[in-house]
């Protein structure tokens, strides 16, 4: 069933003869990196008058070249970015993004299209990101692509009625659209294996927040479920022949959430609405279950 | 004859069989699984949402059709649908029919129950929540059962949970002395690897509740005591984590430890922006240096990730990696001079 080193190895992690704190670690620097972040915007935010930009500015760039030049050095040295590596470079990232955007916010080099600091921002990351090969990085790189689509990532975004949703739902489908294009490219030209879950599964989340807009939108609702139909099949798709069960989860969770909406929106009757809710919240499941089924057989 | 549960030996290869992919669905695991069947972690979150879901709209459709006895049928309804999934269908820990049960109980205690004030109510959801976590085995439910069980004590002291004066002593130490025993009883080699998970849940959360209760107090004393609780409590984890190579005491040693930086947080005139940037480099040189002492493993702890799977807290990073970055401002916000709305690297201000 499984080979001799891998039946050692999870022998030896039963027994506690060998002990990962991997993941501890890792929740110990993402908190420590948040608090890093939060504090430099707080303090960029209040100290202006008394540092002054240009000092502040430089003094930012100082730090986030400290934390890509310790990346820089372990990528020289051939050797593997341990994950203290991974978040420090994050730090880094995320220094410059405040950086960038306090620059930008202090000399207005862009004017009034400011917003496209946010796509030199996602450039730069990409850049990196693929440099140094770190998905953390990359993930930094999506969000900024994200943010200049105008993808705010609010839930209350999706109810507003003065077509924010509208413009929310559009956008967010045009940037799945790029993010899939981008790892199709990524896997064509070969580029990292390793970036193509982090890639399908911001898109996925992206694509669906934005098919969900379009559907709350009474003029859009068929056009919406439409994409949304679209993505929850390719989603499913993927699922099936990945053996990725969280595709699988958003394919179905995703269309119960449109299609409970729409049936309360497009039947008036109470408890036929209700009824048929219950109808498809249960159909999601089993066919969430069904999946489970099915994947188990594809193993056997 | 109906088995209620899979039996200890076939809940540690579904733990097994979950823990090593590879074998999942292999002809020799599902012999030794007797036809119980359980999803991976995200499927049965998205299924316990899913199960939550539905047993609402169950609820509503019966508040339509009969509204006196609504709470009676669907709990009834619902605890039947969950029964039957467990005996027919033989799912366990599969997130739908936790959803259901618990929902159902619930609603069944409200029924037997109407009016007996928030002691009596808080009382009546930890036992049933208690009671459908021993029913399911789910360490979450058994959680939230010790939690309600802290607001029917400090109810029954004379407090009304929010925005009343008075020290929430008594539910503050109901809940480290929970932390505390689960931390004891760890040590007890269970025959379920179920029964390892609720006490991993207890002495994760129930500590930081006991936080909760006494750490927005802003009296000395309180402030040292809890202080030298979370402290006592997290250093006791670290040592038992160790010892005993498991890492929900390393986790709750984390989480007591933010407990007592948070207690801390007056120990020097910092403004809160110097602060977090301290803290949070003394957190990142800490775990950095960790990192690379145990690259190579010293008496067999290592840093370096193990092979078991962890595609959930994988996800997570990167939508946490995500959410730290900059976002867009709202489009009908004009451009100022001097600033405009900016928020990045995880700042969300004005300038």
């Amino acid at each position: 069933m499984i080979d001799a080193a891998a039946a050692a190895r999870a022998a030896a992690l039963e027994r506690g003869a060998i002990f990962s704190v991997f993941e501890e670690l890792r929740f110990i620097l993402y908190a420590a990196v948040a608090a890093i972040t939060a504090g430099i915007g707080l303090m960029v935010k209040d100290n202006l008058d008394r540092i002054g930009p240009m000092t502040l500015i430089a003094v930012l760039a100082v730090v986030s070249a400290g934390c890509y030049a310790a990346a820089l050095r372990t990528l020289w040295q051939r050797k593997e970015r341990s994950i203290g590596g991974d978040y420090l470079l994050l730090l880094g990232a995320l220094i410059v993004s405040a950086d960038l955007g306090y620059a930008e916010s202090q000399f207005h080099w862009l004017g009034t299209e400011w917003q496209w600091y946010l796509l030199i921002l996602a450039v730069f990351h990409g850049a990196s990101a693929y440099g140094f090969g770190s998905r953390l990085v990359l993930s930094t790189a999506i969000a900024a692509l994200a943010a200049w689509f105008g993808i705010e990532g609010r839930a209350a975004t999706l109810f507003s009625v003065d077509g924010s949703a509208l413009s929310l739902g559009t956008h967010a489908v045009i940037c799945a659209a790029t993010l899939l294009v981008w790892a199709a490219a990524n896997r064509r030209l070969g580029g990292p294996a390793a970036f193509v879950s982090v890639f399908e599964n911001f898109a996925a989340n992206i694509g669906f927040w934005g098919a969900l807009a379009l559907c709350l939108r009474p003029g859009y609702r068929f056009a919406g479920f439409g994409i949304l139909s679209a993505l929850a099949a390719a989603s499913i798709y993927k699922a099936l022949h990945s053996e990725e069960e969280i595709f699988a989860v958003y394919g179905t969770v995703y269309t119960a959430l449109a299609l409970c909406w729409l049936e309360s929106q497009i039947i008036r009757y109470g408890l036929a609405v209700l009824l048929l809710e219950l109808a498809t919240v249960v159909t999601a499941a089993m066919l969430l279950w069904g999946f489970h089924r099915n994947a188990k057989t594809a193993h056997a | 004859m109906i088995d209620l549960r899979p039996t200890p030996q076939q809940e540690r290869w579904m733990t097994v069989a979950a823990r090593l992919r590879v074998m999942r669905g292999h002809p020799l695991i599902l012999e030794r699984l007797g036809g119980w069947s359980a999803p991976s972690f995200i499927a049965r979150c998205a299924c316990f949402v899913l199960g939550a879901v539905a047993g609402g709209l169950t609820m509503a459709v019966f508040e339509m059709l009969y509204r006196p006895a609504a709470t009676l049928g669907a709990g009834l309804a619902l605890i039947g649908a969950a029964e039957w999934l467990m005996l027919r269908k033989r799912l366990y820990h599969a997130g739908v029919e936790e959803a259901l049960w618990s929902g159902g109980s619930l609603a069944l205690a409200v029924h037997f129950l109407p009016s007996i004030g928030d002691k009596g109510l808080s009382i009546t959801i930890a036992l049933v929540l208690a009671a459908a976590a021993m029913r399911l085995l789910n360490p979450f439910l058994l959680t939230l059962a010790f939690a309600a069980a802290s607001i029917a004590i400090d109810l029954a002291s004379g407090h009304r949970l929010w925005g009343e004066s008075g020290v929430a002593v008594g539910a503050g130490a109901f809940c480290y002395g929970v932390g505390a025993i689960a931390l004891l009883f760890a040590r007890i080699r269970f025959s379920r690897p179920s029964h390892d998970h609720m006490l991993s849940w207890l002495m994760i959360i129930m500590p930081l509740c006991g936080f909760l209760w006494l750490g927005t107090e802003r009296a000395p004393a309180i402030r040292i005591d809890t202080a030298l609780a979370s402290g006592i409590f997290a250093l006791a984890a670290l040592m038992l984590g160790m010892y005993r190579r498991a890492h929900a005491p390393l986790l709750a040693c984390i989480a007591s430890f933010g407990c007592v930086a948070y207690q801390l947080r007056d120990l020097t005139a910092l403004p809160l922006k110097l602060k977090l940037i301290v803290w949070g480099g003394a957190a990142l040189f800490l775990a950095m240096g960790l990192d690379r002492y145990l690259r190579t493993p010293r008496g067999g702890i290592t840093s370096c990730p193990s092979s078991e799977g962890t595609a959930a807290l994988d996800l997570m990073q990167w939508f946490g990696a995500g959410a730290l970055s900059p976002r867009a401002a709202p489009p009908s916000a004009a451009f100022k001079g001097g600033g405009g709305t900016f928020s990045g690297g995880g700042a969300d201000g004005s300038y």
